[in-house]
């Protein structure tokens, strides 16, 4: 128990069995676990979850409680001696709706997780989610209230909404007006809206 | 619910046990053969060499507390040199020494007992009581921790069950064990705090109710503020007085010094129900020529309060702390529902109700509550289709880990891998590369806490990737899968990058035990 040698990997690829053979998992279940685990290589968190980028919490949350009481691991205990690898499935897929139900419940990291996903297509969270130069920009804060303001700018910019990026980043500025850095960014993205919008 | 295959809940506390089973949908608190819901969370050794567990050992910690064992659960999975274990050494009146891994291991008549296997006799104890209740052999058991105990407590949680010849299905939560004994079939939906101080633990956990799901949203706490702290408080009060009658000390006589530790227990109690307690302790002490002094005092109300101000304070600043990391105030609550033993004082009941602006629930026994929660988990985990008689309720709890895990870097700083309150399972990846060209093995030292520096924080342990494939260093590397599972026990497991190959993995945990002393204790056990 204490000395635990694992060489077993139980990821994705060990879990090939259907759920539905094991004749212990509701059909509809099955079908939905297997539609997941299949996209987990691909889908973001909303795909996942079956909600709206711009959902709210409460709707995510019952979106989660809804996926969890049908596909929480302890719903399904009874595979976990019988059918391992179909225990294992549900647990991947189970996992992965909590992660991706934690980073969107909490703003900051929802806004980091929004960045990565619209500005490079990453469907993951991690702490690489923000590129170098967009930690560049929030480096540049010595705040909270500033550094908020800058990746809530960083999220707009990666919904292509300038003026709201430009609002941020103005707080942002208010929040340390000798801030010499973060003047040089909102006077770059002021410029680019005046051109954009001309 | 048959009651063919029962699965018991266990409530292991520090001073006090309790045991509950669900028959039929309903939960029965568990009395042993004399009545007796709580059993004492004590072993004593007696002279001629017969082991007494429970309350009948309560008598024997007064007359010779040197072999009778209590508080294990504060030295469960903690190092020899830890601050809490050094200071429980300075306060237990039996003897603790070092082991092998660093874990304490307590001596007692000339034998050596690990920490789990005292705590396996007691839950023996329990586990003996339901079987006579019951009428049937009891295998099954879901054991409850605080919720800020970390990995490696809960190992040893778990094996202590397995030294009692039980299977631990679930190592769940106090406080999420507690909401769930309030929620059960009522339908509510409800954000609570579970304010749970009892004899060695405090902590606060903030939880959701909807319908069917407990979904717990954070949780804080200090495995070392308790009910305990309050009594050895209230134990040197007397030892005071004692010294300001006689002239002379008696604190570091063990005898007396176990005496009071009981007689201040039991006047916290006392002083729950009436204004002012009058105690008279016999023949506490002697002096070099045998003469016998007694302890006369007497204490008020006002004088509790005063001690249990102080502590109940340090707890609100936990309280504070859980709220603030939910984003949430104290408007935000529907409800306080109030755990352990030390939740009874009239004046802590008081000062929760005004520090959260509303009265705290109290309809469920702070002693009981938890181990009924844990018996309601423990059906709903067994059963084929559970659902509540009444309401076709079918709970899930949906908990978080108290505590974020990580990795110590070259520099010595704590490199968070998952985060406190992720909702467990969970699981994340980290890829570790080697630094030496031949490099066949990576040591990782695993801990877990929230400071950024990594020695500041409870090292659970070390963590190697051996019989690495030979390459150029920075050319080898190891994606290593870091997992809670359902119990929130760690499991770790890793792959080679490159060629997708299993990597070997091995987890010696701190405060652990090799194979050989488990063999060693399982054979003690009777299990071999």
């Amino acid at each position: 128990m204490q000395d635990s040698e694992t060489e077993v990997n139980e990821g994705p690829d060990a879990t090939k069995s259907a759920l539905s053979g094991t004749g212990l998992v509701a059909p509809e279940v099955a079908a939905r676990v297997d539609t997941l685990f299949a996209a987990l290589d691909r889908a973001g968190y909303y795909e996942l979850l079956g909600v709206d980028i711009d959902a709210d919490r409460p709707t995510i949350q019952t979106a989660y409680h809804q996926l969890a009481l049908a596909l929480h691991p302890d719903r399904h205990g009874r595979l976990k001696r019988s059918h391992p690898a179909a225990y294992g499935r549900i647990n991947t897929v189970f996992k992965r709706l909590a992660e991706g139900y934690r980073v969107l419940m909490d703003t900051q990291s929802r806004r980091r997780y929004n960045v990565g996903l619209r500005s490079r297509g990453e469907t993951r969270h991690s702490p690489n989610t923000t590129s170098p130069r967009e930690q560049r920009e929030l480096d540049l804060c010595r705040t909270d209230t500033a550094r908020k303001a800058v990746l809530e700018s960083l999220e707009a910019r990666s919904f292509g909404r300038w003026e709201v990026a430009y609002e941020c980043v103005t707080r942002a500025v208010a929040a340390e007006p000798d801030n010499r850095g973060l003047f040089l960014l909102s006077d770059s993205i002021r410029k680019f809206v005046t051109i954009i919008n001309r | 619910m048959s009651t063919a295959t029962p699965v018991i809940g266990i409530d292991l506390g520090t001073t006090n046990s309790c045991v509950s089973v669900m028959i039929d949908g309903q939960v029965h608190v568990i009395p042993d053969e004399g009545g007796e819901r709580l059993q004492a969370s004590m072993v004593a050794f007696l002279e001629d060499g017969s082991v007494v567990v429970g309350n009948s050992a309560r008598e024997e910690a007064i007359v010779d507390p040197a072999h009778t064992i209590s508080s294990t659960k504060r030295l469960i999975g903690r190092a020899f040199d830890s601050h809490e274990c050094m200071l429980a050494r300075q306060q237990f009146a039996y003897e603790v020494l070092e082991g092998n891994q660093g874990a304490p291991v307590i001596g007692v008549r000339g034998q050596q007992y690990s920490v789990p296997e005292i705590s396996g006799m007691v839950l023996r104890r329990l586990k003996d009581i339901a079987e006579t209740y019951l009428g049937c052999t009891v295998r099954l058991a879901v054991i409850t921790v605080p919720a800020n105990f970390n990995d490696v407590q809960r190992q040893m949680t778990k094996l202590a069950g397995e030294l009692a010849g039980l299977e631990v299905i679930r190592v769940l939560n106090e406080p999420t064990a507690a909401a769930l004994a309030y929620g059960y079939g009522r339908d509510i939906a409800a954000r609570l705090a579970i304010y749970d101080f009892g004899g060695g633990t405090f902590d606060l956990t903030l939880l959701e109710v909807k319908g069917d799901v407990f979904e717990v949203i954070g949780t804080a706490g200090d495995t070392y503020l308790g009910g305990d702290d309050f009594d050895y408080r209230l134990a040197r009060y007397m030892f005071l007085a004692f010294e300001k009658t006689h002239g002379f000390s008696v604190e570091h006589d063990p005898l007396a010094r176990s005496r009071l530790k009981q007689v201040a227990e039991h006047t916290k109690m006392e002083l729950t129900e009436r204004d002012r307690v009058i105690v008279n302790v016999q023949e506490l002490a002697y002096d070099d020529a045998g003469r016998a002094y007694d302890l006369k005092f007497q204490i008020e109300r006002e004088n509790l309060d005063r001690f249990c101000g102080d502590i109940v304070n340090r707890s609100f600043e936990i309280c504070d702390r859980a709220l603030a990391d939910a984003g949430l105030s104290h408007a935000d609550l529907d409800g306080v529902v109030l755990v352990g033993g030390m939740t009874q004082i009239p004046m802590v009941q008081e000062m929760v109700s005004a520090h959260f602006g509303q009265p705290a629930m109290t309809d469920l026994h702070p002693d009981e509550v938890v181990s009924v929660g844990a018996a309601i988990q423990g059906a709903n985990l067994l059963a084929e289709t559970f659902s509540h008689p009444m309401t076709g309720m079918q709970p899930l709890l949906l908990d978080v880990t108290p505590m974020s895990l990580g990795v110590k870097t070259v520099a010595g700083l704590f490199d968070v891998i998952i985060e406190r309150n992720s909702p467990i399972p969970c699981d994340q990846t980290r890829t570790f590369t080697t630094a030496a060209d031949n490099q066949s093995i990576v040591r990782l030292e695993i801990y877990q806490g929230e400071n950024r520096i990594a020695d500041d924080n409870v090292k659970l342990g070390e963590l190697e990737l051996f019989g690495l494939r030979p390459g150029l260093r920075g050319e080898v590397s190891v994606e290593v899968t870091f997992e809670l599972d359902t119990d929130g026990l760690l499991v770790v497991t890793a792959q080679d990058s490159e060629t997708g190959m299993a990597q070997a993995t091995r987890l010696t945990l701190n405060a652990g035990y090799s194979a050989e002393e488990l063999n060693l204790m399982r054979a003690r056990s009777g299990l071999r």
